[in-house]
């Protein structure tokens, strides 16, 4: 429970200047094709305003979960509670639960890597639908899922490379041609990650910049999960020995070098994401880090394919 | 069009642009999150109120500097306009 604890007088003047630095805001208006930036600040400022913190704070204002606040309700373990249970010891300050924080420690996910993997392999934890497959049709649609985390943290990650390849690896220092691979599977947990899902036709494209999207079509959400990533990076080199003569086999210098990563993954949201249209008014917002098909080779270079 | 007609153009474009900055400056969007410290609430929403009206209170002056010096840029061109001898005949 997340506590708040205010000064009844003083929040509703905070309301009032609110309600009237957004009216002020609000009756600001200009024709200028100069002024077009700053009408969309004005217009982003009023929305904060009138939008978020208006309900809010009135929220606080008409709470009935008001209680006098003791020394025991909020207890000494949080040092973020004590001090409001200090505070609402002031005279005339009540506390409330604060019934809708927007900043404080994230939820801590509950599992460590292998309780999440033992999950996800006894299907505890469900995986996102996944995109549709456009089964190779031409004209046909399918989707992809981008990713674009607001917190993200790992838990953990296990190297996947066969014995095999690690050998390659080694033996690679001292060959004039090497070859090098990496698997890795990584889990985070993301907290307040944006979900994108973009629809597209399958077509003819640029493989660097991808297909047309439908942006009408697009939707999003915002959920938090675990994303288990399984990333792997293969790279093959052609090295020359430095120097003339005997010297060391792994001192060496790199003629020619070609890398390629990719990766395939899966998320398991807390709760099953919310999709909505996506607006098309300018916005910032992250870019995503991962983004998913089902394609089995990835459509558009930097994108994954969905494994769950 | 005519060069004068074109100077006065800019010019009230200009003062234009300086009154919406000026009613910008004059919001009480600007001070509001004085009126959201600690010694008004504490919390977790309180601190992310008092940082998105400080975030806020940003933008805003930074938008008011902008059209402040917008306007001065459309005057320096509407001054060099008016300067220009009136048989050059410029384009609008």
């Amino acid at each position: 429970m997340v506590l708040l604890a205010f000064d009844r007088n003083r929040v509703d003047s905070l309301r009032i200047a609110l309600g009237m630095a957004f009216d002020e805001l609000r009756g600001i208006r200009s024709s200028e094709p100069e002024a077009a930036d700053t009408l969309r600040v004005l217009g982003s400022a009023c929305r904060t305003l009138s939008e978020i913190w208006l309900p809010r704070v009135h929220d606080v204002l008409a709470s009935t979960a008001m209680t006098s606040c003791t020394r025991s309700a909020a207890g000494a373990v949080d040092i973020a509670q004590a001090a409001i249970s200090a505070n609402a010891l002031h005279p005339g300050w009540e506390t409330a639960t604060d019934s809708t924080p927007v900043y404080g420690p994230p939820a801590p996910h509950t599992g460590s890597f292998d309780e999440v993997l033992t999950d996800i392999r006894s299907g505890s934890l469900q995986p996102m639908a996944a995109p549709l497959d456009a089964h190779g049709r031409a004209g046909a649609r399918y989707t992809s899922l981008a990713f674009a985390a607001g917190t993200q943290r790992e838990i953990g990650n296990v190297d996947l490379t066969p014995d095999a390849l690690k050998f390659i690896d080694f033996l690679s220092d001292g060959l004039p041609v090497g070859w090098r691979e990496t698997d890795t599977l990584t889990l985070y947990y993301l907290t307040d990650v944006r979900v994108t899902q973009i629809v597209r036709v399958l077509s003819a494209y640029p493989r660097d910049q991808g297909p047309e999207s439908l942006p009408e079509l697009t939707t999003e959400a915002v959920t938090s999960g675990y994303m288990l990533i399984h990333s792997r990076l293969t790279t093959g080199e052609v090295t020359m020995g430095i120097g003339p003569g005997e010297q060391d086999p792994t001192a060496s210098f790199a003629l020619a070098s070609q890398s390629t990563e990719s990766y395939s993954g899966a998320f398991y949201p807390d709760t099953p994401p919310d999709f909505q249209p996506i607006t098309d008014e300018p916005r910032f917002v992250n870019p995503p880090e991962w983004t998913f098909s089902t394609a089995a080779a990835a459509p558009v270079d930097g994108e994954g394919t969905w494994k769950s | 069009m005519t060069t004068t007609p074109h100077v006065e153009q800019l010019r009230a474009s200009a003062r234009h642009l300086r009154s919406v900055a000026s009613a910008i400056g004059a919001s009480r969007a600007l001070t509001v999150y004085s009126l959201a410290g600690t010694d008004t609430w504490v919390g977790p929403t309180q601190l992310a109120c008092y940082e998105e009206l400080v975030a806020l209170r940003r933008q805003l002056q930074s938008s008011q500097q902008a059209l402040t010096d917008t306007a001065h840029r459309i005057d320096r061109q509407a001054d060099a306009i008016a300067l220009q001898p009136p048989g050059l005949g410029l384009a609008s």
